[in-house]
């Protein structure tokens, strides 16, 4: 076991006391990060035909929003995963694996409803933390 | 004779009408029913058996009689755009009146899809789209289609005061995609990509400037008595050879 592995987890413990109540509570906007599978058609699964199932990875604690330009966010530092939690990559960024009628959505949901992003970039580099870079999905704008 | 007149479809002066009601553009509003229409007839049996985007072409209050610019996107989807775009010109048509010629733009946008993953069974719907409105730009009519306050399989052109109408083409686009270049500091390259389908196309449309209106009765034509008179060439006396009456026009002329 690494020092990087080891201090994963109590990293983690501290990032959530600054995220989330019962702690210091600065992060108000929740991250869902939803896997949507679609029936298809004829020509097999196809993305945006027939009906939909989801599945929604929450990640807790809850992200760091930074604005960037074009009108999306910076989210992080979200913690590697380790044996007391965390998150991998493939979970942060399930787009290489998916089959042909799925689609990533990422939602954040905070004061102002919920709203939806596509992931444009994962920063996964540094030793410990991940960011993703969002774009919104909404054209309407501001919201 | 009365000043009151009309251009294509529009008689000026523009009466008050009811309190807050649409001055509308009587061809844009005119072709855009039309068009929403042909689509709807054309695609919407398709459509409905593809779900997971629109089931229908164009919904009823999806029908925007102006331009899309850069706030389609606010508007509900999918959607119908049509507007007066370009420069209006006027154009020696005979020797009583002149015409007016506009180019009456349309922009059709569906619902949003995502590329590559889900373009295989809609690629061909932009195609429909535009064979659809080249289709009811052609026929200029449909029997089963009412202009509103005419009846069924009137004429476009007759139900919007147009001399004419044509068709002039469209282009397709994947439009207001995202992540789109520049956008959240990245190009679009290699992503999956989110946007619209859509088609903008272009109509020309001749519209009649009207002359002034005759009144009843300074301006009403009446019965005129025509008679042709012969002579023996060497005296002044006439007599009559042939007496018509000519009828004044009733109103059912084509």
């Amino acid at each position: 076991v690494s020092f990087r592995t080891q201090f994963l987890g109590p990293l983690a413990e501290l990032r959530k006391i600054a995220a989330e109540p019962p702690g210091f509570d600065l992060r108000t906007s929740i991250l869902t990060i939803r896997t949507r599978t679609w029936t298809g058609g004829d020509n097999g699964a196809e993305v945006r035909l027939g009906t939909s199932t989801d599945s929604d990875l929450v990640l807790v604690p809850r992200p760091k929003l930074t604005p960037i330009d074009g009108g999306g966010f910076l989210v992080g530092p979200i913690t590697p995963q380790s044996a007391t939690g965390g998150y991998t990559v493939a979970q942060l960024n399930p787009l290489p694996t998916l089959t042909a009628g799925q689609e990533v959505l990422y939602i954040l949901s905070g004061p102002a409803g919920d709203y939806y992003y596509t992931l444009v970039e994962i920063q996964h580099h540094k030793a410990f933390r991940y960011m993703l870079k969002l774009a919104p999905l909404d054209r309407a704008v501001p919201h | 004779m009365s000043e009151t007149s009309a251009v294509g479809g529009l008689t000026l002066p523009v009466s008050a009408g009811a309190a807050n009601a649409e001055l509308a553009d009587p061809a844009v509003a005119g072709i855009a029913r039309f068009l929403a229409w042909a689509l709807n007839n054309d695609l919407s049996a398709k459509l409905a058996q593809m779900a997971g985007t629109s089931l229908v072409a164009v919904p009823a209050a999806n029908v925007y009689p102006w331009a899309p610019d850069k706030h389609w996107q606010r508007s509900t989807l999918p959607g119908l755009w049509c507007a007066w775009g370009g420069k209006s010109k006027r154009v020696p048509h005979t020797t009583v009146y002149d015409r007016r010629e506009r180019r009456i733009d349309v922009f059709y946008a569906f619902s949003e899809l995502v590329a590559p993953n889900g373009l295989r069974s809609r690629a061909g719907l932009m195609a429909a789209a535009e064979a659809s409105i080249a289709k009811a730009c052609d026929r200029g009519r449909h029997e089963s289609y009412a202009p509103t306050g005419y009846p069924a399989g009137t004429p476009i052109a007759r139900a919007c005061g147009l001399l004419q109408w044509q068709y002039e083409g469209a282009e397709q686009q994947f439009t207001a995609s995202i992540p789109a270049p520049g956008r959240a500091g990245t190009s679009a390259d290699g992503h999956v990509v989110r946007g619209y389908p859509s088609i903008k196309a272009s109509i020309l449309i001749w519209e009649r400037l009207d002359g002034h209106t005759l009144e009843d009765p300074t301006d009403a034509a009446g019965e005129v008595l025509v008679t042709i008179n012969g002579s023996d060439g060497e005296s002044t006396d006439t007599i009559p050879i042939l007496e018509r009456i000519v009828s004044p026009p009733d109103g059912d002329e084509e």
